[in-house]
């Protein structure tokens, strides 16, 4: 065991030397404060809510934009301040967050540490863990993500770790909780410990580290040693705190420099190298890996998923089990068959009727609650016996997809494809986002590199993407029929490459290019699908009821104005050249009001058997192609411009019923 | 400076990176839906996350309290 050092409890209002008091975020309470230190990304932010609960105080670091969040953790009876620090991967900064945490530490603004490291990288983070020991802080190391290092086959000799780093290393797992007992016992007995030995390093640096720390009079917030290495570093912080806590501050200055000189200017790299060697040294034999499992069922099966040969095999199977069976046979079959016909026609739709009539003696009136467009018997419908069961078990598929990291594996997989028409792998995004809801996957196209990827995913969104909901009523009426469904998304698919390579030809502009980090392959965790596919269906629910009972509302004045048959005549020679019976001319009216009003509609006319194969399947298609929303193509103006958004407009219109009625044509002629 | 609700960490279910879902709002402020429209846009790579509404939240917690 190293030797400690006690730590003397700091006087916590006189903690900057000279100039008065540091800049830290700390108002001076005479609480002993935590601070959460730790590169970005390693679920720091997790373990600060766990640790501190329900409320934060957010506040700006002096001078900065960037905020710093504090709570308070309890234990054993005292109540700690809580700081959340910006993450950083060194106390040398290159960024504003990295700065101010640095300026936190630096400058006595935390009494204890607490460094958060992802388990599976302990190589890469160890040397800050080193850089904190330097200051001379209590310090507890927080391993966690330790279940996604087992599942690596990692296993971490943590108390080896904790014997030779002369501090209490933990694992955790911040997202389950795993190790928070463990990890609050480690705290309390940090809060009243001794401050751990501050180590050395080889091969010079110890030494002109030394050197310059024995040119360091003053008193300073931390322990000089850090000050002296980051001085060695020609870091400006520490030069600005040896100017205030300095006598002659010229003298420590001087040591630094004729110490750098020794390093012929790699001062910088030696002293990181040194405690990356120190890091290793540490580290050796206490990271062990688990024979056999260094390839990991999980690892060959996210490489099978991002590559062509077996990963578009993979996506087809997906896209029938979850899309065509789950989400088509049983969420648009059997549940809104269960939902319409054994609650709403059975018992709400007679029960409201019954109702309206005893309550409401005029008719005009009646209508607009119980009626053929009524805000009860189809606005509600609707959305809760149609809409709402089609996207909840559409979510709880996509959730599932998600939750599992597959996304960012499909976009590696249709990267490489997705470059012929224009597009890069991130593009995967707001395309994917486009089978959720079409308007808000518009406004994600902001995310994307070029313009022309910006303009060409907003076309196909409009174009070739149904929503949620408009997809899960077109598979349920599709369900039954499998030539129907392969023609629908033979076309779509079709206009989906066509329109993107056309585009790609004809609209100037850079390729982009597309990196990503992947995260790991994961097993779903059941709640987490639940509570996302819960949230998603709230959100949506909320947002498409009000929608259709107004839909309901302006059908009914239409009606009661003669302005609802005239629109549905006006419409009347394009449904006759796509093939259709007169009625879905209204479908086509709810479809720019509503994507899924329109496949509500269109649900409802094949329910009534109205539709042959071939008319079902030229209303889904044209419908599917047909302009976006209303909702859609206002976010297309505000995002693309009035001018773009009209070209797509002029475009999109006359091409879905050409292909509607060139399809029409196709498919009588194969004697469907 | 002022208290409030402690920013749910989130982690992306894109990228999978973790963010704070008050620090992801900026990504979409420009949005006239943003106050109100339930996502939480990750800030690494734009995918838009589900924000868990408070409701689900407190019976998560009742959950694994129990």
């Amino acid at each position: 065991m190293p030797p400690t050092r006690t730590l003397p409890r700091p006087a916590l209002e006189d903690r900057a030397c000279h100039g008065g008091r540091a800049a830290a975020p700390h108002a001076g309470a005479a609480r002993l404060r935590l601070a959460l230190v730790g590169a970005p990304n390693v679920g720091k932010s997790a373990l600060f809510n766990r640790l501190t609960g329900a409320y934060v105080t957010v506040s700006n670091y002096p001078g900065t934009s960037v905020s710093v969040d504090r709570g308070t953790l309890r234990l054993a009876g005292e109540a700690l301040e809580v700081l959340d620090t910006p993450g950083l991967y060194s106390l040398l900064p290159t960024t504003e967050e990295e700065r101010v945490t640095q300026r936190i530490l630096l400058e006595g603004g935390a009494d204890v540490l607490l460094h958060v490291v992802d388990a599976k990288s302990l190589e890469r983070m160890l040397p800050l863990t080193l850089q904190l020991l330097e200051l001379g802080r209590p310090l507890v190391l927080a391993l966690n993500m330790m279940d996604e290092a087992e599942a690596l086959g990692l296993r971490v000799e943590h108390r080896e770790l904790a014997a030779r780093l002369g501090v209490e290393v933990v694992p955790v797992v911040a997202v389950t909780g795993r190790g928070l007992r463990e990890l609050g016992d480690a705290l309390r007995r940090a809060c009243s410990a001794a401050a751990p030995a501050v180590p050395a390093y080889g091969n010079g640096v110890g030494h002109a580290v030394g050197e310059v720390r024995a040119c360091l009079r003053g008193e300073y917030p931390v322990d000089a040693a850090a000050v002296a290495a980051l001085l060695l570093q020609g870091d400006t912080v520490a030069a600005e705190l040896v100017e205030r806590c300095e006598a002659e501050p010229a003298r420590a200055r001087h040591a630094a420099l004729q110490a750098a000189a020794e390093f012929r200017g790699a001062n910088v790299y030696r002293v990181a190298y040194e405690r990356h060697r120190e890091a290793e040294r540490l580290l050796d034999g206490v990271v062990l890996a688990t024979p056999g499992r260094h390839s990991p069922w999980r690892e060959r099966l996210g490489r099978w998923l991002a590559t062509p040969l077996t990963g578009f095999p993979v996506l087809f199977g997906i896209l029938y089990l979850g899309l065509y069976q789950f989400v088509g046979q049983f969420g648009a079959g059997m549940l809104v068959d269960f939902v319409e016909t054994r609650v709403f026609e059975a018992y709400l739709n007679p029960f409201f009727t019954a109702l309206f009539a005893t309550l409401v003696p005029w008719d005009w009136l009646r209508q607009l609650f119980v009626g053929e467009y009524g805000v009860l018997t189809l606005g509600v419908r609707y959305a809760v016996a149609i809409v709402l069961p089609v996207v909840g078990t559409f979510f709880l598929f996509f959730s599932l997809l998600e939750d599992s990291g597959y996304f960012p594996r499909l976009a590696l997989l249709v990267d490489r494809g997705f470059k012929t028409i224009g597009l890069s792998g991130r593009a995967v995004i707001p395309l994917v986002l486009g089978f959720a809801c079409d308007t808000m996957a518009t406004m994600v196209t902001r995310t994307l590199e070029t313009r022309r990827e910006r303009v060409l995913a907003t076309l196909l969104l409009a174009l070739a993407i149904p929503c949620s909901a408009q997809l899960g009523v077109i598979l349920a009426i599709l369900a039954g029929q499998p030539r129907a469904f392969a023609v629908w998304g033979g076309v779509l698919l079709g206009t989906f490459l066509l329109v993107g390579w056309l585009g790609a030809k004809l609209l100037p502009g850079e390729r982009a290019s597309f990196h990503m980090e992947l995260p790991p392959l994961r097993v779903p965790r059941p709640g987490n699908v639940l509570v996302k596919t819960l949230t998603r269906m709230q959100w949506y629910f909320l947002e498409v009821l009000p929608l259709f009972l107004l839909a309901s509302v302006i059908l009914w004045v239409g009606e009661l104005t003669g302005l609802l048959q005239r629109a549905i005549g006006a419409l009347a020679p394009v449904v006759r050249l796509l093939g259709l019976p007169a009625e879905t001319a209204s479908v086509f009216l709810f479809g720019f009001f509503r994507r899924d009003y329109g496949a509500a509609g269109l649900f409802d006319l094949s329910r009534q058997g109205l539709l042959d194969a071939a008319q079902l399947t030229v209303a889904a298609v044209t419908l599917t192609l047909f302009v976006p929303c209303v909702a859609q193509f206002l976010m297309m103006v505000r995002e693309r411009g009035l001018k773009t958004a009209l070209g797509m407009f002029a475009f999109i219109t006359p091409f879905a019923f050409g292909v509607g009625a060139l399809l029409n044509l196709l498919l009588r002629g194969l004697g469907w | 400076m002022q208290t409030e609700r402690a920013p749910a960490a989130q982690t992306c279910g894109f990228c999978g990176r973790e963010f704070v879902e008050d620090r992801a709002q900026p990504a979409c402020g420009a949005c006239p839906l943003s106050r109100a429209c339930g996502r939480r846009r990750c800030p690494h790579c734009g995918y838009e996350n589900p924000a868990t509404p408070a409701w689900l939240a407190r019976l998560r917690s009742l959950v694994r309290t129990a």
